[in-house]
Formats: C-alpha cells, sequence, structure tokens
C-alpha cells in the first residue's frame, strides 16, 4: 500500500521513459490494444477476476487524493494492467494561469501510476479561480489556437512528454469562430506539436447538434498524431444529443469507428461508461464488437 | 470580446443565467438560450449530485425538494475552487449553521459536520498505524512523558441530537427516527481501519482523554484526569492502560513520541 511502486513483468512503460516532447515520432507511443476507463464500481471484479483487458484508463483527478481506497484499488490493479490516465482539470483553454499546484500534483500521481501516457480535453474548464467541473467549448479561431498551443508547450515542458487532448461532444456555437471544428482541433495540435485522443462518439454528438457530416471530421485528422480513441454512448433527445456516457455505444457511432480504423490503421481503444452501470460482461461485450471491428479492418494481427 | 470575456460571460450564464453571452452564440433550430441552458443544467446537476454523494443522510432526512433548493442556494454561495470535487461540499455544515431557515434546525447542520467527517476520513492520507509492539518497545521510565499523534483519518465529533440512529436508520433501509435531543452532548470517534470507515461513540472519560491526548498531553497527565473520574487510585493506570490499547488495536494511533 501507500507509496509502493509499481513494476510488473508486462509492463509497458519503459519505452516511454525519459522522453522528451518533440523527441520522439508523432507515433512512437504503443499501441495498447483494447482497454476500459476503470471505474468504482468494477474494482473487486476487475481485482478477483482479472478479466482480459489490454488495459484501463483512469479518470486523473479521481485519485488526486490524500489516501484511502481509490489510491489502494489503483496500486492493485495497476499490478495487473497497464494504464493511461485522463484528466478533465488542466483547463488548458482557460485564461486563468495554469494551475502549477495541479500540475505538480499530476505530476506525482504519473510517478506512482507510471502511464504509457496522459490526456485532457480541449476546452476549458474554469474562470476566475472557479472550477465549472465542465468540459467548456473554445471558439474556433487563431487567438484560441495560439493561446491553447502556448499551453499545451508549457505542459509538455513542464511533464517531460507528449499529452494527447481529447476533442468534447459541444452544444453551442460561437458567432467568434472562424473554422471548422476539426480545422481548430488539427492546428492545435500541429501547433503544440502534441498527441490526439479521438472520442469518436463526441464527434457523432457534435455532428448532429451542429449539422456536420463527421466523416469529414474523421478524414480531415491528421492520423500520425492519433494515439487513442474513445468510444460511449450519448443521450438522444432527437433535435440534439447529449453526451452522457450512460448507455452502450450506438451503430452509428460503431460505423464511424470502422471508418476511422481505416482512416487511422490500428489505434489503441476504448469503452468509456460513467453512470447507469451495465454488468461488467456487457461492457466487455461492448469491447469484444470493438476487437472485432479492428480484426475486420486489419484482419486477426490487429 | 476576447478569450477570457467570453469566458467570463460563459461562467456567468452557468452561475446565474445573467449574461450577455447568448449573443455571442449562433442560434438555429434551437435557441441559443436553449443550447447555454443545457450548459447551465448539466452544471448545477453535477454539483447536486456531489451534494447528494457527500450528504446521503442529510439529503434523505430533508426530502428530494428541501435539499434541492438548499443545493441551489450552497452552489450560488460556495461554488467550487477546487480541480477535484472532494472539497466542493467542505462547507455546507458552516452554511447550515449561519443561514435561515436551516439554522432554526440544528439537527441539520450536526449531521451535516458528521457526514462531512465521513468523508474526510474516507479520504486521509494512508499513514500506517502503530502497533502493540512499538508500545512494548518503550522503555518504563518513558511511560510518563508519552504522547500521541493520532492517525489523520481520526476525528472526533461532538453531538447533542440523535444523529447516530438517523444515519443508522438510512444505511439498514429504514425509516428514519425524526429529530430528538438528547439530554446530553456526546462525542464519537469517526475513523478508516482496513479501508473501512467506522465509528464509535465514546464513554465520558474516554473523551476527556482523547481530547487532552490529542492535544498533546502526556500519559502522566491523562491519567491525573482519571482521577476526576475513578476514586481507587490503583485502578487509574489500569484504565488509562486499557484505552491506550484499544486506540492502538483499533489503528488510531499514527505515533508515540516520548
Amino acid at each position: 500500500m501507500g507509496n509502493k511502486r509499481v513494476v510488473e513483468k508486462n509492463d509497458v512503460v519503459d519505452s516511454m521513459h525519459g522522453q522528451r516532447p518533440g523527441n520522439q515520432d508523432a507515433n512512437s507511443l504503443k499501441f495498447l490494444g483494447f482497454g476500459l476507463g476503470l471505474r468504482t464500481e468494477y474494482y473487486d471484479i476487475i481485482l478477483e477476476q482479472q478479466p482480459k483487458v489490454d488495459w484501463f484508463e483512469i479518470l486523473t483527478e479521481n485519485y488526486m487524493v490524500d489516501g484511502g481506497k481509490p489510491l489502494y484499488y489503483l496500486d492493485a490493479i495497476r499490478q495487473h494492467y497497464p494504464m493511461v490516465m485522463h484528466g478533465v482539470s488542466l483547463s488548458i483553454g482557460g485564461t486563468d494561469p495554469l494551475d502549477m499546484q495541479y500540475l505538480a500534483h499530476l505530476k506525482a500521481l504519473v510517478q506512482r501510476v507510471q502511464p504509457c501516457w496522459i490526456s485532457d480535453h480541449l476546452c476549458w474548464t474554469g474562470q476566475g479561480g472557479h472550477n465549472l467541473h465542465d468540459l467548456l467549448p473554445l471558439p474556433y479561431n487563431e487567438e484560441a489556437i495560439q493561446h491553447v498551443a502556448n499551453r499545451v508547450t508549457q505542459v509538455q515542458d513542464y511533464l517531460g512528454r507528449q499529452i494527447l487532448l481529447e476533442n468534447v461532444s459541444s452544444y453551442v456555437t460561437y458567432s467568434h469562430s472562424d473554422m471548422s471544428e476539426w480545422e481548430f482541433y488539427r492546428a492545435v495540435v500541429e501547433e503544440a506539436d502534441c498527441l490526439m485522443l479521438l472520442d469518436i462518439n463526441n464527434i457523432y454528438v457534435s455532428a448532429r447538434n451542429h449539422h456536420f457530416d463527421p466523416l469529414d471530421y474523421v478524414n480531415a485528422m491528421p492520423k500520425d498524431r492519433v494515439q487513442q480513441i474513445h468510444l460511449a454512448g450519448h443521450s438522444d433527445h432527437g433535435e440534439y444529443v447529449i453526451d452522457t456516457h450512460d448507455h452502450p455505444v450506438v451503430d452509428p457511432v460503431w460505423r464511424l469507428y470502422e471508418q476511422a480504423l481505416k482512416c487511422f490503421g490500428p489505434v489503441s481503444t476504448m469503452i468509456e461508461r460513467d453512470d447507469r452501470f451495465p454488468p461488467f460482461e456487457e461492457l466487455m461485450q461492448e469491447l469484444t464488437q470493438a476487437r472485432n471491428i479492428g480484426e475486420t479492418v486489419f484482419g486477426k494481427a490487429a | 470580446m476576447n478569450l477570457k470575456h467570453l469566458q467570463h460571460s460563459f461562467k456567468s450564464h452557468l452561475f446565474n443565467q445573467e449574461s450577455p453571452i447568448a449573443e455571442h452564440i449562433v442560434s438555429d433550430q434551437l435557441s441559443s438560450e436553449f443550447r447555454l441552458g443545457i450548459y447551465a443544467n448539466a452544471y448545477a446537476t453535477r454539483l447536486i449530485e456531489v451534494l447528494e454523494g457527500d450528504y446521503p443522510v442529510l439529503h434523505s432526512l430533508m426530502g428530494e425538494e428541501a435539499f434541492l433548493e438548499l443545493s441551489r442556494a450552497y452552489i450560488q454561495t460556495h461554488p467550487s475552487t477546487y480541480s477535484s470535487l472532494r472539497w466542493f461540499g467542505r462547507h455546507l455544515p458552516e452554511f447550515l449553521q449561519q443561514l435561515q431557515p436551516y439554522k432554526c434546525q440544528p439537527y441539520l447542520a450536526e449531521l451535516a459536520e458528521f457526514e462531512w467527517k465521513l468523508v474526510d476520513a474516507f479520504n486521509a492520507s494512508d499513514q500506517p498505524a502503530i502497533s502493540e509492539h512499538d508500545v512494548a518497545r518503550i522503555p518504563p521510565d518513558k511511560w510518563p512523558v508519552l504522547s500521541l499523534e493520532f492517525h489523520p483519518s481520526v476525528h472526533g465529533f461532538q453531538y447533542q441530537w440523535n444523529v447516530l440512529p438517523v444515519w443508522q436508520a438510512h444505511k439498514q433501509g429504514k425509516a428514519l427516527p425524526p429529530p430528538e435531543k438528547l439530554h446530553q452532548h456526546q462525542t464519537c470517534l469517526i475513523w478508516r481501519q482496513n479501508l473501512k470507515t467506522l465509528f464509535r461513540t465514546l464513554e465520558p472519560d474516554e473523551t476527556q482523554l482523547f481530547a487532552a491526548a490529542q492535544n498533546g498531553a502526556d500519559f502522566s497527565e491523562l491519567c491525573e484526569m482519571l482521577s476526576d473520574w475513578i476514586e481507587d487510585a490503583e485502578q487509574i493506570p489500569l484504565r488509562a492502560v486499557t484505552l491506550l490499547k484499544t486506540w492502538i488495536s483499533q489503528a488510531l494511533v499514527a505515533d508515540i513520541k516520548y
């Protein structure tokens, strides 16, 4: 328990060690296979049954606590699985100064977890010292590109590694935007030289909410930067769609995922579930579905 | 409108829907107000869920509507300033103590304080507790000056309402007893042992000794206090040692200094 270090035989971490931003090919991180978001509801099942999940993604902030159950389970599960870290509070698009206390905590957690990579969202989450605990949209314009890219560079320098930025679902379009979301996303990651966590469901949700063709989005991605894929469900209200992660992945998202794999090649993929948690087997079935799509596109080798 | 103003204006909309941000949002089949409303709803809903998660018994005691009203008022007064939601609800006991109509129902603040201490114990740092072996190594002549450092998860909680039966009824899925004032103050200890958050009530002499030990009183001072409770002087060290052993076996003690 406590601060014990986790070093395992099937650890995939060493190849990542000590890499500096820009010191690696954009696509040099490992292909991890098919994973799941680690959620407290499944801690015991995972420890007892050690299911055939290739890797887990943890929600970074859930483990930014002093001690107790979260860190105990984190360490215990880490011994059996590779992990990546996924944050929601970096506020990379925010206009408050970067939260150095948060970054220090993040760096310490990276030391403990030794993740294959870390990610956060292309959005802002706070303003004026307030944390809004939501992934809020940015305007798509040159000012925002430069602003975010500068901050990503600072974060990558501080952490000594590239980060992944994820596209978020959105419900508004600013009149200040003068380009598409995918042009903006691409420009940010290229300017900042960071990697991408592409959320296929978020593309679908935003396409429905803003009336664009999700394939245009997928096709516009710089494929050598796409390091990870998220799949999830949402709540469909007909005229609009909300990114709730409380339903199974829908067919149009599976089809878009297949198109994405054809476009990018094999990409580490995982299912996110954050509410109305089903029995663990149902998530495993969804993971099998993702795996099957991978095999359809690439053959068994994937 | 630059990025900073845009974000400030968006935040104002989340906080109280009073903001010019809607002018900068495109309307189509769905109005800009409706689209912004999706964010405002999500913001409030998420924070209310956090309070429900941290204060499940208070939620149950107050009922859906009253708890919702409380939550909305709290969110307005204490917007989150931490990246972790773990801290968001920390002002609620004080909020209930200070604000009408809640301060007229003092059992609400007391129950909230109890639930928040459970949250604190759950999240406290993983310092190891000392064992009986550590105690066996204390040289006899050092006993009078030894003092204790309690585990970071340990909290004393003083109460004068039937908070514990209310909490236990909720835990067992039974109807909650109505709030009832006790004849006198009582104290319980809240702590975490083997990842489980626990509490137990204290006898009056243990209450006094625990408070004194927490404030740094040494073993001889603790024994002296026991003379208020125990007439037979020979029984005093026995009681003191019994209490110490209990505290150690329950993983309450992080360190012994002498």
